[in-house]
């Protein structure tokens, strides 16, 4: 799905939300060169980075430098939250019918 | 429409350890709680927002925003807008940071949502499901005249196309779920009428332990 252009970032500010510094710049270029997170656009003057984007770097930049834990066993430790947080809402939003259907 | 995150406010990010960009104004990153009917309409919704703010001297004030937040068609629960410059004011000539919303639909007391879809339980009593008829149904927006087939099944969903939410690419469908519902009490003269009927219109069950035996 392509960001919103009203809501997405483009590099600048995607780097700027970051609060780059050396180490800040470093962690995101690891994370778009490994795929972690793809930005929109062919060249990285076009890129566009959807609101989800600049927030699961920042949790996976604040996992990494906390945790110490490789940028591979973030994206699967984010993936897998953010899947029970699915789920639950999921779970929730079936009960919810399944009460309308059974309630007198 | 107020809008505090759990445990008083909006919760503010950033990097503290970064000094370099340290004037640049926090993000700011809180729920927006709409209802479905919001969705459907043009209209701003006023926002209400409070965060805590460090200033230079290291003082921390506790600061109160209101914004007019335009929903754009299509908005699905869970969803973040980001609304630039809307965070904490920055330090000195610094910019100010932005502000994320996510998206959240409140439950509405008749409609569920899947996708752009909208499903509403609709009540039948035996008769109605057995011979058919018009009745009406609740939309978001208004009310309308439902064709129920005769023969229909309790838990059969029955389309009513474009009568759903506003989806980025189309309008979503309604889908009314049909539940039987039983009178709450019999008179003696009914119950008559109910084993006549089930001599006219036996009915079997072949997934039932006493007659799959």
């Amino acid at each position: 799905v392509k960001p919103h252009e009203r809501y997405a970032n483009n590099i600048f500010e995607f780097y700027r939300s970051l609060c780059t510094n050396r180490c800040g710049r470093r962690y995101v270029f690891e994370i778009i060169e490994q795929g972690i997170v793809e930005p929109i656009g062919a060249s990285s003057d076009d890129w566009q980075f959807s609101p989800e984007m600049l927030i699961f770097t920042r949790k996976a930049v604040r996992i990494h430098r906390d945790l110490d834990v490789d940028w591979a066993g973030i994206t699967l430790a984010i993936a897998l939250l953010d899947e029970i947080e699915l789920l639950r809402e999921q779970n929730s939003h079936l009960q919810q019918r399944l009460s309308r259907f059974t309630d007198v | 429409l107020s809008i505090f995150a759990g445990g008083g406010g909006a919760q503010a990010y950033g990097f503290s350890s970064c000094q370099d960009f340290g004037q640049r104004g926090q993000d700011i990153e809180t729920e927006l709680p709409i209802f479905l009917e919001d969705t459907l309409s043009l209209e701003s919704k006023k926002l209400f927002y409070h965060f805590s703010h460090h200033d230079s001297a290291g003082r921390v004030t506790e600061m109160h925003k209101t914004l007019k937040v335009k929903i754009l068609i299509g908005v699905v629960d869970g969803e973040r807008i980001r609304l630039k410059d809307q965070g904490a004011p920055g330090l000195g000539k610094g910019a100010s940071g932005d502000l994320y919303l996510r998206i959240r639909l409140a439950p509405h007391p008749l409609f569920d949502v899947e996708g752009y879809n909208l499903i509403i339980t609709l009540p039948a009593a035996p008769w109605e499901a057995a011979l058919g008829g018009k009745v009406t149904l609740p939309t978001l927006t208004s009310k309308i005249q439902l064709m129920v087939s005769s023969g229909s099944q309790s838990g059969q969903r029955l389309r009513v196309k474009g009568r759903g939410l506003s989806g980025k690419l189309g309008q979503g469908d309604l889908y009314a779920v049909l539940k039987i519902v039983m009178p709450a009490s019999s008179s003696t003269s009914v119950k008559e009428q109910w084993q006549k009927l089930a001599e006219l219109a036996p009915l079997r069950f072949p997934c039932r332990w006493s007659e799959a035996s």
